[in-house]
């Protein structure tokens, strides 16, 4: 069971990037009249951030590094260990991480890890660094997780298309001795790993002539095997079944209960699925900040982008006590509880096309 | 929740206000709810969320897909209260 703690790191700042280039979801074509019915209460999304085609998740999460480097005064030379968490990597080969590396202007000597994770990516990643760094006894720790997902989307499919959006965020971890543990429990569902896939485009079924064929999967949904395909209704279903009992597990190792979180920041998935997970949760909204409605589903990205967007100013001040919640593409899930403090927070920033590498 | 406490015509008429735009009284237990004419897989989530949040049941998505009328998915609901 991945349920561990991680004693001696504290969080001392994260920093998110958007792109400039926003699209309101009420000017799609794919949700006027009655196709659109229903699509602002049951998902929440009004308006979206695109990347144009010079900016990628790597961009996204540099610019979001470097801001959070020199507020933190942390030289690029002392980050001892690099993870990068992105399904929208530059290239299918080499990974992100060392190509952040060397835009950072990070030693040789960092240890420079990639992982491949959708939704639940920000705790995954957070989790990841942190047992790193405790094992290999590393200072300071960067955490770039960001996806641009947008490119991977028909603009014919009404299930995907209104619904994702792009963001990428930088987090610092740092060795503190005597800080409260952080605490993480991770899980995952290999069963479900075609309800949030992209088909085509790996080794399984290489990109060929037949991948960007467009196929009518039903009416408002066209897709080509290239494209990210989602299955609403079991997205919602695996994530009641798996998420609500692995905060509660978490939780009751840290001998803590649902009360105990100053903050719950949930994935931003859509309005009807995290309202539920309030609701069974017993989690009061103004304990839960949001940003689906202005920035839609960020996928990895959302829990940096709303700490920073929602609770900056909180971190900063005083000691707050966490629960991160994330959970998608896999199926995968996983939960972190931890205590911030003093959390270096510089403001959100935008990029428009011309500051892509 | 006791199985006892949720009768068809209660559940047929919790579906029809959570699909907000249907007109109370339209849907029966023969509904065939696929065929309403605004339904889309927008809806279906709409529909299983209301079930999840009356009546404590997360239906799966096949679950979901082989409940035909509203009937069907009022047995399957039962079933699940009942387990």
């Amino acid at each position: 069971m991945a349920l561990f703690s991680v004693a001696g790191l504290r969080m001392s700042g994260v920093c998110a990037t958007v792109p400039a280039q926003q699209v309101r979801n009420d000017e799609l074509e794919l949700l006027r009249g009655a196709a659109g019915k229903g699509f602002d209460r049951a998902v929440g999304i009004q308006t979206r951030r695109v990347a144009c085609p010079t900016i990628c998740a790597s961009d996204l999460c540099v610019a979001a590094a470097r801001s959070l480097l020199s507020s933190s005064g942390v030289a690029a030379g002392e980050i001892g260990a690099l993870v990068f968490v992105t399904q929208t990597p530059d290239y299918p080969l080499p990974g992100n991480s060392t190509l952040a590396q060397h835009r950072l202007g990070l030693a040789d000597s960092t240890f420079l890890l990639d992982l491949s994770q959708g939704c639940a990516g920000y705790v995954y990643g957070l989790a990841a660094l942190a047992g790193l760094m405790s094992a290999a006894r590393i200072a300071k720790g960067l955490l770039l997780v960001g996806d641009t997902l947008t490119r991977l989307l028909s603009t014919r499919d009404r299930s995907t298309l209104p619904i994702f959006s792009d963001a990428g965020s930088a987090t610092l971890l740092e060795a503190a001795a005597g800080a409260p543990a952080m605490h993480f429990n991770l899980g995952g569902e290999g069963r479900g790993a075609d309800i949030i896939r992209v088909r085509a485009g790996g080794a399984r079924e290489p990109f060929g002539p037949d991948s960007l064929e467009l196929c009518d999967e039903e009416p408002h949904v066209a897709r080509a095997p290239v494209h990210l395909s989602m299955r609403g209704l079991d997205v919602l279903h695996y994530s009641l079944k798996y998420v609500e009992p692995n905060i509660r597990e978490l939780l009751a190792s840290a001998e803590a209960d649902v009360d105990t979180p100053d903050y719950y920041v949930f994935h931003q998935a859509n309005r009807l699925l995290n309202e539920s997970l309030l609701k069974r949760l017993g989690i009061p909204q103004q304990k839960a900040p949001e940003t689906l409605l202005d920035y839609g589903n960020t996928s990895c990205a959302t829990i940096p982008l709303t700490l920073s967007l929602r609770l900056g100013h909180v971190l900063a001040r005083g000691a707050s006590r966490l629960l991160l919640s994330g959970f998608g593409a896999g199926f995968s899930w996983g939960s972190a509880f931890l205590t911030c403090d003093a959390v270096v927070c510089p403001p959100v920033l935008e990029m428009d096309g011309a500051h892509g590498a | 929740m006791e199985k006892s406490a949720v009768d068809v015509q209660t559940f047929i008429r919790s579906v029809e206000s959570a699909l907000d735009d249907v007109t109370p009284g339209l849907l029966d237990a023969t509904t065939r709810f696929r065929d309403l004419e605004a339904w889309t897989s927008l809806q279906a989530l709409i529909v299983v969320v209301s079930i999840e949040r009356d009546y404590g049941v997360s239906l799966s998505a096949e679950e979901f897909e082989r409940a035909e009328t509203l009937q069907d998915l009022y047995d399957t609901v039962l079933e699940r209260i009942g387990s």
